[in-house]
């Protein structure tokens, strides 16, 4: 090559329909190859934490499950974990085994929802589409269950607002079955497939080494063979008393290469050992109280009084996620409260990732992490039959939303 | 050739692009409804490209401040002008092409070529980086398509010693061969099909565009009624090269099987024409799902090295292959 | 190095910290809680270490495994801003993960701490959110640029801190900041009455 320099710059984001969310990669290239590739997030820096550090425990369980769409159950859970470590409160047994089954569940709608971004993100919009319908599966269920899509508002300290009753077992029960049915046809699609083979196979690879030394998380580092699962290392709720085993590729007969092609895999398993712990907790569910202090007034006391400092950890779908939180003696807001999402950790492995690919691998590396995404909610409903269109107001699509998670509570959806 | 020649023709100069511009949003709506169908989806009405195209013109045109304005104001026309030049030199069914000479085949093959480069030098003209990349690749993938194209097109116009696209499409070919000559025929059909979805830039093809990638690539800067003009380039090029498709291979008139009517009827030429044009847009609708709807429906997009290999080593050897079977047919 | 024997156990832990940082140490707590129905514990350890051996802190960390930095959180306590760096070590391990975590002050008028990404090459996101968010100067970082604040943010401010260089004041005026410039007299009265202030 000559010694000029032909390279160039392409920024990603922070709109584009790469990313869905706003972020911004930049990129330089040499011709359709990556030379170097520098992650500039902050596009939508709300400032979460100062205004948490201006609220009690309490009024911050909404706000931080308000960090994500996606993730609702992770913060409120690191949250209230942290607070409690902070507090010396102790949630119920019971409660432990509720978080854990609406945790795996979030799981399994946060894979069954990276797997169709990821088919759209190499141009497969079939499955995009199919998985996209399959995930509302567990969407009703988690409505059943909590009464809401998305922002569950399940937890507080010391426990859970809502419980798992013997009568919702059937309708959990169903849902698993129906994901266990599909796993087969999912692994097929992309594990099998040849044209998404060719896309993500040797895509993106991050190997052992490089997974250790920057810290990565989750799903992105266990492809690599990299042995990292706060469930398994550091039990939280009710992990501690089930059965699993880190879901590395090398597991089932493949190869730790950490390209995309593994961390599909490693997700696709992930679904399983939900399924599976999921039906672990519904069978030895103890009975009891789900909340250790259902007084709110007597807890903010004992919040007030409370002085110390605690962290929450867990695994979250997109990896290890924590939040650090101090309570000081006589104060009623949080003194210090640090937050961190899996993908903050995981940026650092784009670098290696990105280097030497294509153009046409930005997409499904860049999802590969799978960066926390926005949900989807209901917004225009076109009714085909009469041929007439409408568009609903907010009002009326509240009213809509709550008669339909009434139907599902009746059963009759 | 006589006045009242000369007029017919003119006044069909005048129609046809009407005709082509029409067939090629309802062939769009129909290819976006059966995808949707086919993806678990409602899916947009069939008259849905004809408000995308009327809502596009109503937009404002942006030129962006990077751009080469008259380079890019022109380029959408270029691509939309050689499609329906081309459409003059096609048989449409029962209907000889309005115009013809000795190398028609030739000279649809450069018009196809002339909306790709077009889309590049707009896209290069642009001044963006993501059209910068994607007209590289509309190029590289526009190198990679020619050559099996090209390879079809000459094994055809071997077996009939002639370039005239009435001459070829006034015989069905596969009357001229035999089984073997069939098989090689069978295998450039596979080759022509591989091309289709490359000439239209559709999934798995188009990286050009390359929505989730480039957001857009080449039409990245392209707004209102350039990009509304590239839709209906992009429209009458469906319509085209199914037609090409249909004259080289598939040139077959209901009316050489069954006959509605005998002379005695007095208007059984006229049903026979219209069962002839019912029958050529069935056949272009059978084309367009099978080589666009299904496989778009069907596998992700490639890389753009993947794209070239793919064009260049399996299909063209496909081809290659073909032209021997055929040629060697000839020969013994 | 010697070598190490894994998992590591609390106690284990505590006099390989002990050992490897002499007086510079202090309020190290152990910490066990047990969870769930089989009492499996969750183990952390606490310490401060002084800001001279806090690079030998990190240096011990690295010995035992590849570390793995959770995050660094950071407030501000008056006179002093603290950093808590959490690692975890043993991973790998079912059940034997320890969160280890180390606390440094850094007094206000010499905010500067030396950079770990020579170890831990992931810690370059979260060093360079204690800079923008606490004023804090970590030396030879390798970027120092923003990474989370807006440009248009101011660079003496920062959010995490109580003092004068906070937000507090910001944050209260932001919405009406065009009013602050032009308060209202009695000729030109507030649009739509306003609060009662």
């Amino acid at each position: 090559m000559s010694d000029k320099d032909t390279t160039y710059q392409v920024p990603i984001g922070p709109i584009h329909p790469a990313l869905k969310e706003p972020f911004m990669i930049n990129f330089r290239l040499d011709g359709e190859t990556i030379v170097d590739a520098e992650a500039h997030p902050g596009m939508n820096h709300r400032g979460i934490e100062f205004m948490g550090m201006h609220r009690n425990p309490l009024k911050v369980i909404p706000l931080s499950e308000r960090i994500c769409g996606i993730c609702s159950i992770v913060h409120q859970h690191m949250f209230t974990t942290a607070v409690e470590h902070a507090a010396g409160i102790e949630p119920t047994n019971r409660a432990r085994y509720i978080r854990t089954i609406m945790a795996e569940l979030e799981r399994i709608h946060s894979h069954v929802l990276w797997a169709g971004v990821a088919a759209h993100e190499i141009g497969f919009d079939t499955h995009l589409h199919f998985t996209w319908k399959v995930r509302e599966k567990v969407m009703d269920l988690l409505e059943y269950i909590a009464g809401n899509r998305v922002n569950y508002s399940m937890w507080t300290i010391g426990g859970v607002r809502r419980d798992i009753t013997e009568k919702m077992y059937p309708k959990v029960n169903e849902t698993l079955d129906y994901y266990e049915s599909l796993y087969k046809k999912l692994e097929e699609i992309f594990l099998g497939d040849p044209s998404i083979r060719l896309r993500t196979k040797d895509i993106g690879i991050l190997t052992e080494e490089e997974a250790l030394r920057l810290c990565g998380v989750g799903p992105t580092v266990r492809a690599s063979g990299v042995k990292k699962d706060v469930r398994i290392d550091q039990p939280y709720a009710a992990y501690g008393d089930l059965d699993l085993d880190y879901v590395i590729p090398s597991r089932y007969g493949y190869e730790n290469t950490g390209d995309v092609f593994s961390k599909t895999l490693v997700r696709l398993k992930e679904l399983v050992q939900s399924i599976d712990l999921i039906r672990q907790c519904v069978d030895q569910m103890p009975e009891g109280d789900i909340d250790s202090e259902p007084k709110k007034a007597v807890l903010l006391n004992k919040l007030k009084k409370a002085d110390g400092e605690g962290i929450g950890r867990i695994e979250a779908p997109r990896g290890e996620a924590f939040h650090y939180a101090r309570l000081k003696e006589g104060q009623e807001e949080l003194d210090c409260w640090k937050i961190r999402a899996s993908t903050y950790n995981n940026l650092t492995t784009y670098a290696p990732m990105f280097m030497g690919e294509q153009i046409a691998d930005i997409p499904i590396i860049a999802a590969c992490i799978d960066p926390c995404i926005g949900c989807m909610d209901r917004a225009e409903i076109v009714e085909i039959n009469s041929g007439e269109r409408y568009s609903y107001t907010h009002e009326e699509l509240h009213v809509l939303s709550v008669e339909k998670t009434k139907k599902i509570l009746e059963g009759s959806l | 050739m006589s006045y009242e020649d000369w007029m017919v023709r003119i006044l069909f100069v005048l129609v046809l692009p009407f005709i082509g511009i029409f067939l090629g949003l309802l062939y769009k709506g129909f290819d976006r409804k059966i995808t949707a169908m086919m993806q678990a989806r409602i899916g947009p009405p069939i008259r849905q490209p004809f408000r995308d195209v009327k809502k596009l013109f109503m937009k404002e045109n942006i030129v962006p401040d990077h751009a080469v304005p008259w380079i890019f104001n022109a380029a959408p026309f270029f691509a939309l002008l050689a499609p329906l030049v081309a459409l003059v030199y096609l048989p449409l069914g029962p209907f000889e092409p309005v115009m013809e000479g000795y190398g028609d085949l030739i000279l649809l093959l450069y018009l196809l070529a002339i909306p790709a480069v077009a889309m590049a030098v707009g896209g290069l003209a642009s001044g963006s980086p993501y059209a910068t990349v994607g007209a590289q690749r509309e190029l590289v993938l526009m190198m990679s398509y020619e050559f099996p194209l090209a390879i079809a097109a000459v094994t055809i116009a071997w077996k009939y010693e002639s370039f005239s696209l009435a001459t070829i499409s006034s015989t069905p070919i596969w009357g001229q061969v035999g089984a073997m000559g069939a098989f090689g025929l069978f295998l450039i059909v596979i080759g022509l099909f591989a091309v289709l979805p490359g000439e239209l830039s559709k999934v798995p093809f188009d990286q050009a565009e390359a929505e989730t990638e480039l957001g857009g690539g080449l039409f990245v800067e392209y707004s209102g009624r350039n990009l509304g003009v590239f839709y209906l380039s992009e429209a009458v090029k469906m319509v085209v090269v199914g037609t090409l498709l249909i004259a080289l291979l598939f040139p077959h008139n209901l009316s050489q099987w069954y006959s509605f009517g005998g002379p005695e009827f007095a208007g059984y030429v006229v049903l026979n024409v219209v069962a002839d044009v019912l029958f050529f847009l069935l056949k272009l609708l059978i084309i367009i799902f099978v080589g666009v709807s299904v496989v778009r429906v069907a596998v992700a997009r490639f890389q753009i090295d993947k794209a070239s290999y793919f064009y260049w080593v399996p299909m063209t050897l496909l081809g290659l292959l073909g032209t021997v079977l055929v040629v060697l047919e000839g020969a013994i | 190095m010697n070598t190490i024997d894994l998992p590591m156990s609390l106690d284990e832990l505590e006099s390989y910290f002990k050992e490897g940082l002499g007086d510079s140490i202090s309020d190290l707590r152990k910490e066990e809680i047990k969870k769930g129905l089989n009492n499996r514990p969750v183990k952390l350890i606490w310490f401060t270490v002084s800001r001279g051996s806090f690079r030998k802190s990190i240096e011990l960390i690295s010995d035992i495994q590849i570390p793995h930095l959770s995050v660094t959180s950071g407030s501000d306590l008056g006179d002093v801003v603290e950093l808590i760096y959490h690692f975890a070590v043993n991973y790998g391990y079912p059940g034997d993960e320890v969160s280890v975590n180390i606390k440094v002050h850094l007094p206000k008028d010499d905010l500067t701490i030396p950079t770990i990404t020579d170890l831990v090459p992931g810690a370059i996101t979260t060093e360079r959110e204690k800079q923008e968010f606490l004023g804090i100067k970590v030396e030879n970082i390798p970027d120092s640029r923003r990474l989370w604040l807006d440009e248009g943010f101011p660079e003496d401010r920062y959010p995490w801190r109580w003092d004068e260089t906070g937000m507090e004041n910001m944050s209260r005026y932001v919405h009406d900041k065009e009013e602050a410039a032009n308060p209202p007299t009695e000729d030109t009265p507030r649009e739509g009455g306003g609060k009662d202030e």
